[in-house]
C-alpha cells in the first residue's frame, strides 16, 4: 500500500518543493489566465483546455505515486499547485474537490482500484469528486443517514447529499456512507465506509444549487436512489472508513488554504497596482497609509498564515496526524484571504463594485471558504478542544 | 551537432524594478530572478534543433552565483543534456563574460554557441559579439530565424532596415532575437528529469581568465516621471499644440 508521503527525487527542500510546482504551474496560467476562466463562467462550462493542461503538465499526477503514474509528491505539492493556480486568479474549486477524494483510495484503496479510479485522473481524462455533506447533517458527519446495505451483489446505496462541487463533470463520486446505523453503532465515528460510485448511474439525480460564487464548478444537491455499487468499489474496510475519512478533509482543509491565500494574494496585487496609479488628489493613493496599512496587514496576516498551511502540509506528508496543524491553517488563510480581498474593495473604492473590475467578483469565494468547507467557528472549537485541552464546547 | 547555449540569471521580467536610495543599483532583495527571456529563445532554438535530430547535444552554461543554478536547472528542464557553471559571486561584465565563454568554447568545441542578443539587466548587447571576435568566428546577431545546412547556418537578421538574411560559416555565434521562436512552458516532468542532469561547476580561475577592466556604475537612478497627458478635442488643436511646442 502507497503513503500519501512520496518523497521527490533526491530529498528536495519543502521551498524548493513549493518552488518547482509553482514554474509547472505559471506554465497553464500564462496559457489559460484569469480572463480564460472568466469566459468559461460566463459560458457556463468547465474548464476544460486548463484541465487537460494541468493534466499535460504533469500537475494532475501530483499527489499520486509515479509507479501509479502520477508525479509523486505529497499534499505540500498540491498545496502548492492550488496556491499557485489561485494567485493568478484560477482558483479551481475541483482540484480540492480531485485531490482530497484521491487521497484516501491511494493511502486504503487497492492496487486495482487505484488503476481504475485514481490514475485515468492524472491525465485530465476522468474526474473525481467528493460527497460527505447531507443537508441534515451538515458539519456534523457523523449524523449523516446515506445507508449502503450489503447484498449478494454488493451494495446498494440510498441517500441525499448537498453542495458536492462540479458532480456533474465528475465520472465518479467518492461517497462517503454509513453502512451501519448511527443508533446501531456504540461510537458515532463508527460504521462509515468510502464507495467510489459512478456518477453517470441512472439511480443518481443532481439538482443544481443557485451558489453565487465566482466559480465555473456548479455545486449540487445529489439523490442516490437504490444505486447499486459492486463490492470491489469498497475503498477500504468496510466501517472503518473514518481514518480515510479524515485523510481526505485534513488534505482539503489544507487545498482550501492555499486557494484563501493565493486568491488573497492575487486581490492584493490588483489593490497595489491600481493604488499605485489611481491619484484623484494628485498623488496615488497608496501613499495614504489608511490604505497602505491595511494592504500591508493584509500581506503579513497572508504570509503567516502561508507559513502555518506549507508546515501542517509537510507535516501532514510526513504521516503524522496533521489536524490541529491543518484546522488552525484554514482557519488563519481563509481569514487573511477575505481580509486581504477585504482590503483591495476598499482601495478600489466604489469601482470595486463594478464587476468589471473584477473586485468584488473575488469575495463570495473568498468569503464562503471561512464557511465551507467546515465553518471556522468547528475549526476553533477543535483546537480549543483538541490542542488546548478545554472542554468540548458544543 | 554539439550545442552550445549561454543563459543569464537576471530579475524576472515582470518585475517593477526600484532603484537603491542610495543610487548604487537596483534593488535585489527578495526579488524574484529568472534566465534572461531572450536566453530563453536561445535554449529553445537548441531543443528544437535536437528534436529535429539537427543537434545531438545541447550543453547550457551560465556564469554567475551558486543560485544561477536554478537557471541552469531550467535550461536542463528545457531539454539541455548538461550544464557548466562557473561560479562567482563578482559582477561580470560582457568582456570577461566573452572571455570565460570563448574559453568553454575552445574546451566543449560546439558548433554553434547560441545566446541571447542581449541580457535584459544591463541591455549591454555585447557578449555575443565580443566572444565571436575573441574566438574569431564568424557571428550572426539578433537572429529571427536560422536554417542549418551542412558546414553553414543561413540566419535571417532583424536589423533597423528590415530583414536581412546572412550566410555564415559553421562554428560560429549566433545571439537570438524576440521573433525566433516561442519558448516552452517547463513540464513538471521535466522539471523534475533535470534535476538529475550533471551540471560541471568550476571558478573563474579555474579557467584562468583574467577579468577584463570593469566599467565602473557612477550612479543609478530611476527614468523621470512621465509629465499627464493633455486630452485634445480635435485634430486641429493637435496640430496647433504640437506647432505652440515647435514639434511641427
Amino acid at each position: 500500500m502507497a503513503t500519501a508521503a512520496q518523497q521527490l527525487p533526491g530529498e528536495q527542500s519543502t521551498e524548493q518543493r513549493i518552488r518547482d510546482v509553482k514554474e509547472a504551474t505559471r506554465g497553464v496560467t500564462e496559457q489559460y489566465p484569469r480572463e480564460y476562466l472568466l469566459k468559461c463562467i460566463a459560458e457556463g462550462r468547465f474548464p476544460e483546455d486548463c484541465w487537460r493542461a494541468l493534466g499535460e503538465f504533469g500537475l494532475l499526477g501530483l499527489s499520486i505515486p509515479e509507479e501509479h503514474g502520477g508525479s509523486g509528491g505529497g499534499v505540500l505539492e498540491m498545496t502548492a499547485l492550488m496556491e499557485g493556480l489561485a494567485e493568478a486568479g484560477i482558483p479551481m474549486l475541483f482540484l480540492i474537490v480531485t485531490g482530497l477524494a484521491r487521497v484516501p483510495i491511494v493511502k486504503h484503496g487497492t492496487l486495482d482500484q487505484i488503476q481504475r479510479f485514481v490514475q485515468p485522473t492524472v491525465s485530465g481524462e476522468k474526474k473525481l469528486c467528493f460527497a460527505i455533506t447531507e443537508p441534515n447533517a451538515g458539519t456534523n458527519s457523523f449524523a449523516m443517514t446515506t445507508l449502503a446495505t450489503r447484498d449478494a451483489e454488493g451494495y446498494v446505496l440510498s441517500g441525499q447529499k448537498v453542495f458536492i462541487s462540479g458532480a456533474d463533470e465528475a465520472d465518479w463520486i467518492l461517497v462517503v456512507a454509513r453502512t451501519t446505523k448511527v443508533s446501531d453503532v456504540e461510537h458515532r465515528s463508527e460504521g462509515m465506509s468510502l464507495f467510489v460510485v459512478d456518477a453517470k448511474d441512472p439511480n443518481i439525480r443532481m439538482q443544481a444549487l443557485n451558489i453565487q460564487a465566482e466559480a465555473p464548478e456548479k455545486q449540487f444537491l445529489v439523490f442516490f436512489d437504490e444505486v447499486r455499487v459492486p463490492a470491489e468499489n469498497l475503498v477500504g474496510e468496510e466501517g472503518r472508513g473514518l481514518a480515510g475519512m479524515f485523510d481526505s478533509l485534513n488534505a482539503e482543509r489544507l487545498l482550501v488554504a492555499a486557494m484563501s491565500l493565493g486568491t488573497g494574494d492575487y486581490a492584493l496585487k490588483k489593490a497595489v497596482d491600481y493604488a499605485n496609479t489611481r491619484a484623484p488628489f494628485g498623488k496615488p493613493i497608496g501613499s495614504y497609509q489608511a490604505l497602505q496599512h491595511r494592504m500591508a496587514l493584509a500581506k503579513a496576516e497572508l504570509e503567516a498564515a502561508r507559513l502555518m498551511t506549507y508546515s501542517a502540509a509537510a507535516s501532514f506528508d510526513r504521516g503524522e496526524s496533521a489536524g490541529g496543524q491543518a484546522n488552525m491553517a484554514k482557519l488563519l488563510a481563509s481569514r487573511a484571504g477575505t481580509q486581504a480581498v477585504e482590503a483591495a474593495l476598499q482601495t478600489h473604492g466604489g469601482y470595486a463594485f463594478d464587476r468589471d473590475y473584477d473586485v468584488v467578483t473575488l469575495w463570495p469565494l473568498v468569503r464562503l471558504m471561512e464557511i465551507a468547507p467546515i465553518n471556522n467557528e468547528m475549526l476553533l472549537n477543535y483546537v480549543g478542544q483538541h490542542v488546548l485541552g478545554l472542554p468540548k464546547s458544543y | 551537432m554539439k550545442v552550445m547555449v549561454s543563459v543569464k540569471r537576471v530579475v524576472d521580467y515582470n518585475v517593477r524594478i526600484q532603484v537603491k536610495g542610495d543610487g548604487s543599483g537596483v534593488n535585489l532583495d527578495g526579488v524574484k530572478m529568472s534566465m534572461n527571456p531572450f536566453d530563453e529563445i536561445a535554449m529553445e532554438q537548441a531543443v528544437q534543433m535536437k528534436d529535429a535530430g539537427t543537434a545531438e547535444e545541447v550543453i547550457a552554461v551560465t556564469i554567475g552565483p551558486a543560485k544561477a543554478e536554478e537557471q541552469l536547472r531550467s535550461a536542463l528542464a528545457f531539454g539541455a543534456d548538461r550544464a557548466i557553471h562557473v561560479k562567482t559571486d563578482e559582477e561580470i561584465q560582457p568582456l570577461t563574460a566573452a572571455r570565460i565563454l570563448a574559453k568553454l568554447f575552445e574546451k566543449e568545441q560546439p558548433k554553434v554557441l547560441l545566446t541571447g542578443k542581449q541580457a535584459i539587466d544591463d541591455d549591454a548587447n555585447q557578449t555575443g559579439q565580443m566572444t565571436a571576435a575573441l574566438l574569431d568566428l564568424p557571428q550572426a546577431t539578433f537572429a529571427s530565424a536560422i536554417e542549418f545546412d551542412g558546414d553553414k547556418a543561413k540566419v535571417t537578421r532583424e536589423v533597423d532596415s528590415g530583414l536581412e538574411t546572412i550566410e555564415v560559416d559553421l562554428p560560429a555565434v549566433i545571439t537570438t532575437d524576440l521573433r525566433l521562436n516561442e519558448p516552452r512552458y517547463l513540464k513538471l516532468p521535466d522539471i523534475m528529469k533535470a534535476k538529475k542532469k550533471p551540471i560541471d561547476a568550476m571558478s573563474v580561475e579555474d579557467l584562468g581568465i583574467e577579468e577584463a577592466v570593469k566599467l565602473n556604475v557612477t550612479k543609478t537612478a530611476p527614468p523621470p516621471e512621465r509629465e499627464p497627458g493633455v486630452m485634445v478635442e480635435d485634430v486641429n488643436e493637435l496640430v496647433s499644440k504640437m506647432k505652440d511646442k515647435g514639434l511641427v
